[in-house]
């Protein structure tokens, strides 16, 4: 793995600042994904920002459902009393993924943000349009059983890896985004980008958020 | 840091009373030094490494490992199991797959199982780490250790300290139900020689026990 500089604030604000200034870095959460793809080689970041010490943990009923904490991880939310009594879809669809080591590392933030993939984005030997915009696509003509049927464009036919998100969006959930630029709000519906011609945009976060 | 005795590369004696690791760390040291071209040399003379240390900087991290306190200075691209392995020489856990999907590096942060070869050490900076090396009582192992020997759970053994440490948690999270639940729980971990039915039947034996 490269070596890159590791910054670790206990403030939003700093995390999002720490951030703004560079081009090439990343928010380390649970780190089950990030860490993974840096080991490939396929993230190369210079800085990593850790916010595992911010205050974005908690899980909370509110007047209309419940709020999910970014950092709160994907098992706390899947055993949570009230999620289990109120939306079990939701922990059963978490449940379904990864396995119990990963799901208490992984964090509901960092699986939003699970990039839309398939194997041959991991595979550096073949073209892949969202790894290296403009060199193709492996998957369209290669092995795609269990690609997309619907959004897909001929840039890019990948599905979102995330059993949560599909519990999300069929629960409507929104998302609540931090930024440079302040807060604001974003339906599941809206968040994750269909591939269209530019696959190497995952979701609708600006930049500096 | 470790306490065996060192090995030599000319008393057959020594190498004996060393370690294996011990021995294989001495040979790869001097056949590395020896293949060291020129210009690496001449690097390390000018103190390249010191002044690239200046922008990727190691940095403290405090850890107390199996009820021991340490302070360590680790780069941030370093893992908890290289930590572990490298820093601590506690090389029961163990590398596999090196991608979370194998399950042999798993250890307890804070009481909760992790594969510790997805998580940077940094992350963990003052954290509890309990590895496989931390279950027994002195001489006394710890039940699922002693199920595991009882129930033939292992065949190779070098799965094993992971699906103990997963064992051990998984008791603690209440997912032993039944048989199929056990086994959802424990897909974490691979076993690679197929010991699956001997692992159910020792944490069954360890649920048993505790009921």
């Amino acid at each position: 793995m490269n070596q890159f500089q590791y910054a670790r604030p206990a403030e939003t604000a700093a995390a999002i600042k720490s951030l703004t200034k560079e081009p090439n870095g990343y928010f380390l959460a649970g780190g089950t994904n990030l860490v993974d793809m840096m080991k490939m080689g396929l993230v190369v970041p210079d800085k990593l920002v850790d916010i595992n010490r911010l205050p974005l943990k908690k899980i909370e009923k509110t007047a209309t459902g419940v709020h999910v904490g970014a950092l709160a991880t994907n098992s706390e939310v899947a055993e949570h009393a009230y999620i289990k009594a109120q939306y079990p879809l939701l922990s059963l669809a978490i449940n379904a993924g990864a396995s119990p080591q990963l799901r208490n590392m992984a964090t509901v933030g960092g699986n939003l943000m699970q990039r839309t993939r398939c194997p041959y984005f991991f595979d550096t030997a073949m073209p892949c349009n969202k790894r290296t915009p403009g060199s193709g696509c492996g998957a369209l003509e290669g092995i795609n059983r269990m690609h997309a049927l619907f959004g897909a464009s001929d840039k890019c036919i990948a599905v979102n890896p995330s059993d949560m998100n599909v519990a999300l969006a069929a629960l409507d959930a929104t998302i609540h985004v931090i930024g440079a630029k302040g807060p604001r709000t974003i339906k599941i519906g809206d968040f994750h980008r269909l591939p269209g011609d530019h696959p190497e945009l995952d979701n609708a976060l600006q930049k500096g958020e | 840091m470790s306490t065996t005795k060192p090995c030599t590369l000319t008393d057959g004696e020594d190498i004996s009373n060393g370690t294996r690791r011990d021995f294989l760390k001495q040979t790869s040291l001097l056949t590395a030094i020896a293949l060291t071209p020129g210009t690496v040399v001449k690097a390390a003379e000018d103190k390249w490494d010191e002044k690239f240390a200046g922008v990727f900087e190691k940095q403290t991290l405090h850890l107390e490992v199996n009820g021991v306190k340490h302070e360590l200075a680790v780069e941030p691209r370093v893992t908890l199991l290289e930590v572990l392995r490298e820093h601590l020489d506690l090389t029961g856990t163990k590398k596999g797959c090196d991608r979370g999907q194998c399950g042999a590096c798993t250890v307890h942060v804070n009481g909760i199982r992790i594969n510790s070869c997805l998580s940077l050490a940094l992350t963990n900076d003052g954290k509890k780490i309990t590895t496989i090396e931390g279950l027994a009582k002195g001489e006394e192992l710890h039940p699922m250790q002693e199920a595991f020997i009882n129930h033939d759970g292992f065949q190779c053994g070098y799965c094993t300290s992971g699906q103990i440490m997963s064992a051990v948690a998984l008791l603690k999270e209440g997912h032993v139900g039944s048989e199929t639940e056990i086994r959802e729980f424990m897909s974490g971990n691979i076993c690679r020689c197929g010991a699956y039915p001997n692992i159910v039947k020792a944490i069954q034996e360890v649920k048993g026990g505790i009921v």
